[in-house]
């Protein structure tokens, strides 16, 4: 039954918001899924409310989303906003297939906020690969501009393929050292990428990281 | 009938062709070339001085093909020819190559309190491009031609004030821009 109900949910999720993923899934096609007895806050925090929402929904927001507590007290807002396609709310990017399957799954499995597995699942580990880089850099700290609606909305990062035909080179495989992605975001760059002013500068791994992706040819 | 379905096909089939050729507004391909100008300042491929002396920005169509050629041109040192840089660009604004033309490198002082005015001339193109509310801008943004930014002392200090051209409009946009890249007003003259 459970099952039964998370695939009605994510159906409604996919069905709410699937004009605003070309694909319907992760950047490169994949979903990323956790077992039911890995499904906890902690997992759901790292994976959706830290990178898509307390940006908003933080100290400074109406309805705050940083602690369990606050979640579980806004669980129906959460699920309905979501839903509805209405959170989050342009022009921050939409959640992902992926984002919102974890979601699902976790409202559906009662929103626990320890794994009934007992397990902690470690959290993700930044590798050269696009899937990595998008969720664990640019969801964080660069689509708040750089997605359909934000200022940034004529270099998009949605997708691996964005990258490879930006009109401003932004990943040219095999050569990070004239990327321009690179160039933006490493230190010194004369128009850094995130702007000084917003705090979210890259850090040495991830730039690094992202050049390595770059040097292996930028595959996948 | 057939010639009515031909006809429709036809005027269909021109109009994706026109969209296809030309993807974005040109003033935005001439804004996507900042980057390219960027890019090679990055990379040593042009002297980092480059931004420091810029004055101006045109685009015109390449008259051999199908490209667009976005001239750079630098406040050249008296009695010497600008330093110039021309990327060539398709109609979508990628970067397709570049050319540095003859010119000397400015080495007098820059006037922008330590700013690059290359910014500056960007974040005014970049407005032209992107303002959906300032009735000014929309004959500015589809038939762009050039820009060119020189130093103005406002009452509050010194900007930039970008005078933006067009093809398809009369007159200059104005467009005042302070020392951060914030548009502070515009104005036709």
């Amino acid at each position: 039954m459970r099952v039964t109900k998370a695939g009605f949910l994510l159906l409604l999720l996919n069905a709410c918001n699937s004009h605003l993923n070309k694909e319907g899934t992760a950047p490169t096609g994949e979903l990323r899924t956790f077992s039911q007895d890995q499904l906890s806050y902690a997992l759901v925090n790292q994976y959706v409310f830290t990178p898509k929402c307390v940006r908003c929904h933080g100290q400074t927001g109406g309805v705050n989303l940083e602690t369990y507590a606050a979640v579980s007290q806004n669980l129906a807002a959460v699920e309905g906003a979501v839903r509805a396609g209405s959170m989050p709310k342009a022009p921050a990017p939409p959640l992902t297939a992926s984002e919102m399957q974890i979601l699902s799954d976790w409202i559906a499995a009662g929103a626990p906020e320890q794994a009934s597995g007992g397990g902690q699942i470690a959290p993700p580990s930044l590798e050269p690969k696009f899937v990595s880089i998008h969720d664990l850099v640019f969801a964080k700290k660069c689509m708040h501009c750089h997605n359909p609606a934000g200022t940034a909305k004529d270099v998009p990062l949605d997708t691996m393929q964005d990258l490879l035909t930006s009109p401003v080179d932004l990943v040219l495989p095999g050569d990070p050292d004239n990327s321009y992605l690179t160039i933006v975001i490493s230190p010194g760059a004369r128009q850094p990428m995130p702007p000084r002013s917003t705090g979210l500068t890259l850090s040495t791994d991830e730039i690094n990281t992202i050049k390595e992706w770059i040097k292996n040819g930028a595959k996948d | 009938m057939k010639f009515l379905t031909l006809s429709v096909t036809t005027l269909l089939a021109g109009t994706f062709a026109a969209a296809s050729a030309q993807a974005i507004a040109i003033s935005e391909v001439a804004e996507l070339q900042f980057h390219k100008v960027n890019q090679l300042v990055a990379t040593r491929k042009i002297d980092s001085g480059f931004v420091d002396h810029m004055k101006s920005v045109a685009l015109a169509k390449d008259p051999a093909g199908p490209l667009y050629l976005v001239t750079f041109q630098e406040e050249a040192d008296a009695g010497q020819a600008a330093f110039t840089v021309v990327v060539s660009a398709d109609a979508n604004g990628k970067s397709q190559g570049y050319q540095q033309q003859a010119g000397t490198l400015a080495k007098g002082p820059a006037n922008w309190g330590g700013k690059a005015p290359l910014d500056l001339l960007e974040k005014a193109v970049e407005y032209v491009v992107d303002s959906t509310t300032d009735p000014l801008t929309p004959s500015f943004r589809d038939g762009f031609t050039a820009a060119s930014i020189e130093p103005f002392q406002s009452a509050n200090g010194l900007v930039g004030k970008v005078s933006v051209t067009a093809g398809t409009a009369s007159g200059t946009l104005l467009v005042f821009v302070d020392l951060n890249g914030q548009i502070l007003s515009t104005a036709k003259q």
